[in-house]
């Protein structure tokens, strides 16, 4: 943190303090392992007189017991906490007099007014006020943290000066997403997080808060230490997987347009527990393009032995803003590995929009293999429009 | 520690009494030299590296550096060597080192030239090592030690030169810090590799000992430098950034040590170092399996109330640390007077937090002091603060 003071032309009576509480640390600790049954005796002797030095109790362990107060003003990063002691320390012999202190935080685009209770106070010589202010980082880039006293002389004189402290904020994490979606309407959301800070990081939550029209379900796995939390090394990425189903799954409309899909809530720990929060803006992808109308495969099964009918269950979904009248026609493929036994041509009646008819397919296989089911044709009656569904589902003939 | 009016036995201990510490299996090189040509070869010529300026002693103590350094007196030289660390010169001890090693042929300029290794000279090295090591005189150290190589030449096993002792000339307390020395190499890594080692071969001989039905405390003495060299290696580990690892692995040695003070000890170290680490799953996973070894303990409610400043619950911490008897002596540890002070600071006490550091005496170099001057800083005047350094 840099400072500069402005109008101080006069020679001033009191000091403007300011330390940055980043988390206290634990003191380093030398580390010293000696022979525990060492014959000469001079391991002991030495052991017990670099614990005293130190004042730590063992020095074979790699962690003492002592806490230290920050001694330089650590990296500080979007969505943690900004704390900092400001304390307003009289130099002089006298009192000073209707003291107050007014801190404000400036960024590329606000002035933020931090809430200060150093107001119209009397500081004796050689004492102070001040107190612990915190404020949730919520914007990257150059911040300045400005501190302003006023106060006045015992001979009345109104006094003032100002100091400027200026500090970068920058991202800890990069997060990005990918979307996969299932044949049942299901997406999956692959996020990437990032650790692009400096120092570790400890992912505390990492949580999709889901867009009205999906329920999430979080696919993870069992880590390798289950005492231990999610570690990210500085340039480190974890992957986090989800599902999302839509709650109505009828609804077809909707998929037509870009999705909001909800947004990703991150909270993460770094050393001594400094905490920090961030939340993406609404994910949003593009729906797969259905058309029209769309055509599901709802049961069909996986294995069937040859020259055995088996029946197909599918299921069509008019994703159009009209209703639409819509007729069943099935082509036979040429290689005529499956041959359909339902009649063709038939009509599935009028279907409003967002709704959906299920028919049956009944299917002949004729020859062994994988095959594939081909040669469902919807006829939209009122535009003369041709649907074309191949390759809706494959099936193993044995 | 023998008293002061007796011959010291320290460098120059009685093999027969220790021989059990210095057993250590053959190496490939010493099986590979042939009988009659064993004792003829130097192997291992070790000497004080010249490029490096000695250490400089306060004048305060030059005479009594004087008194016990004149000439290769052992029993006087040993004597000097326990006041220098008894007082925490370690600069004086190790130029004692240095002293007793030219008069026994292995001072400057000796590197690379024959000498006689014995007991008394490799326990000298040792000691120096590990003066070297506390004095964080690193590129010395690694400088110095290089002369023995892997530890494993045919002149560091007595049998090598006497067919009445067996075992090696290497004290253990040199194997540790060998293994550990090149953490402070380019190559810290390759400190792993060492130490990994001297795992395998320390466990071995354990099971040597335990097969052949050893003495109870001779296999004690064994699983002891055991746990040693596993504490060794997590303390490396974790000054390598492996937090996972390193955790995992203490916690084992947690799990197995049967000493129930040593446990606790353990337990609450790990409990810091996820805390060190911000991880906050652990951290409560061992205050838990710290509190049920040492519930209502002072040091466990010193651990409790960092918990809290890990939550950022200054209140909750300045609750637990008044629950700690001020009115017991032994309760008022530096630790406690530190972790309390922090907490007022965190708190909005700055003042506080200087007049409760500065009740850990005596004020020597160290955490406390750094969190005195630290917070002075913030809270006192100028004057004030001169006069409170003073």
């Amino acid at each position: 943190m840099t400072d500069s003071l402005s109008n101080s032309s006069t020679q001033q009576m009191l000091a403007l303090r300011v330390m940055r509480l980043a988390r206290p640390k634990f003191a380093p600790v030398g580390g010293f392992s000696h022979d525990p049954v060492d014959p000469t005796g001079f391991g002991e002797l030495l052991a017990g007189k670099v614990s005293e030095l130190s004042k730590e109790s063992r020095n074979d362990l790699p962690i003492g017991d002592y806490l230290i107060a920050p001694q330089m003003f650590e990296n500080i990063y979007l969505g943690e906490t900004f704390t900092f002691y400001v304390n307003v320390v009289n130099e002089s012999e006298t009192s000073v007099v209707n003291v107050s202190l007014k801190c404000e935080l400036q960024t590329s685009t606000q002035r933020v007014v931090l809430p200060c209770s150093v107001q119209d106070t009397t500081i004796e010589s050689s004492k102070c006020d001040g107190q612990v202010i915190s404020h949730e980082v919520k914007e990257i880039g150059q911040h300045i943290l400005i501190c302003s006293v006023n106060y006045k002389t015992l001979s009345g004189e109104n006094m003032y000066f100002r100091k400027f402290f200026k500090f970068p904020v920058s991202k800890p994490i990069d997060v990005k997403t990918k979307f996969y979606s299932a044949e049942n309407q299901d997406v999956y959301l692959e996020a990437q997080i990032e650790n692009t800070s400096n120092s570790s990081m400890f992912l505390e939550r990492v949580e999709l808060d889901p867009s009205q029209h999906y329920k999430v379900t979080s696919v993870s796995h069992e880590d390798e230490f289950p005492e231990v939390g999610k570690l990210l090394k500085p340039k480190d990425i974890r992957q986090f997987l989800f599902c999302l189903s839509p709650i109505d799954v009828n609804n077809t409309l909707g998929y037509k347009d870009l999705t909001s899909i909800g947004k990703l809530d991150m909270s993460w720990r770094t050393s001594m527990g400094e905490k920090g929060r961030l939340q993406t803006s609404a994910l949003q992808r593009i729906a797969p393009g259905f058309g029209d109308v769309r055509l599901s495969v709802e049961n069909t099964p996986a294995c069937v032995d040859v020259q055995k009918p088996f029946e197909v269950a599918c299921r069509l979904y008019n994703c159009s803003e009209r209703a639409l009248d819509l007729q069943l026609r099935l082509e036979q493929p040429s290689n005529r590995h499956l041959v359909f036994c339902s009649p063709s041509g038939v009509s599935l009646g009028q279907l409003p929009p967002s709704q959906y008819v299920d028919f049956t397919l009944n299917v002949f296989p004729v020859a062994v293999g994988i095959q594939s089911i081909s040669g469902i044709r919807i006829t939209d009656t009122f535009t003369k429009r041709i649907y074309e569904h191949d390759d809706i589902a494959q099936i193993f003939v044995s | 520690m023998p008293d002061s009016k007796d011959n010291l036995r320290m460098l120059n201990y009685d093999y027969d009494d220790k021989k059990h510490l210095l057993y250590w299996p053959e190496s490939a090189r010493l099986k590979s030299t042939k009988p009659e040509t064993r004792g003829s070869m130097h192997y291992t010529m070790p000497g004080i590296k010249e490029e490096f300026v000695r250490s400089p002693i306060d004048h305060r103590f030059q005479d009594s550096f004087n008194k016990f350094f004149t000439s290769y007196d052992l029993d006087l030289n040993q004597r000097g060597l326990v006041w220098f660390i008894k007082k925490g010169i370690l600069e004086g001890a190790l130029n004692g080192t240095s002293d007793m090693l030219t008069w026994l042929g292995q001072g400057k300029d000796k590197s690379g030239r024959p000498s006689e290794v014995t007991q008394i000279t490799m326990e000298l090295w040792t000691l120096r090592f590990q003066l070297l090591l506390n004095l964080r005189m690193h590129a010395q150290l690694l400088a110095e030690l290089a002369a023995f190589e892997e530890l494993d030449a045919p002149d560091l096993f007595y049998q090598y030169k006497t067919s009445n002792k067996t075992g090696s000339l290497v004290p253990f307390a040199m194997r540790i810090i060998h293994a550990e020395a090149l953490r402070f190499s380019p190559f810290p890594w390759s400190s792993l590799i060492r130490i990994e080692a001297l795992r395998l071969q320390v466990e071995q001989i354990v099971n040597i000992f335990r097969m052949q039905s050893a003495p109870t405390s001779h296999v004690e003495d064994w699983e002891k430098r055991l746990e040693c060299v596993k504490l060794l290696y997590v303390r490396v580990l974790h000054e390598l950034g492996e937090y996972k690892i390193s955790i995992k692995m203490l916690d084992k040695v947690r799990q197995e040590t049967k000493n129930q003070e040593e446990k606790i000890i353990l337990t609450r170290a790990l409990m810091r170092m996820a805390m060190q680490a911000g991880d906050e799953k652990a951290m409560n996973y061992f205050a838990e399996k710290a509190n049920n070894i040492s519930s209502g303990t002072n040091e466990m409610i010193v651990h409790k109330a960092m918990r809290s400043i890990f939550l950022g619950s200054n209140n909750h911490a300045y609750e637990y640390i008044s629950r700690v008897p001020i009115t017991d002596d032994s309760a008022v540890t530096p630790q406690f007077l530190n972790t309390k002070a922090m907490i007022q600071l965190y708190s909005g006490k700055a003042v506080d937090a200087v007049r409760t550091v500065c009740l850990v005496k005596p004020i020597i170099p160290g955490p406390t002091t750094t969190n005195l001057k630290t917070i002075a800083e913030l809270c006192y005047s100028t004057a004030t603060k001169d006069e409170l350094m003073i």
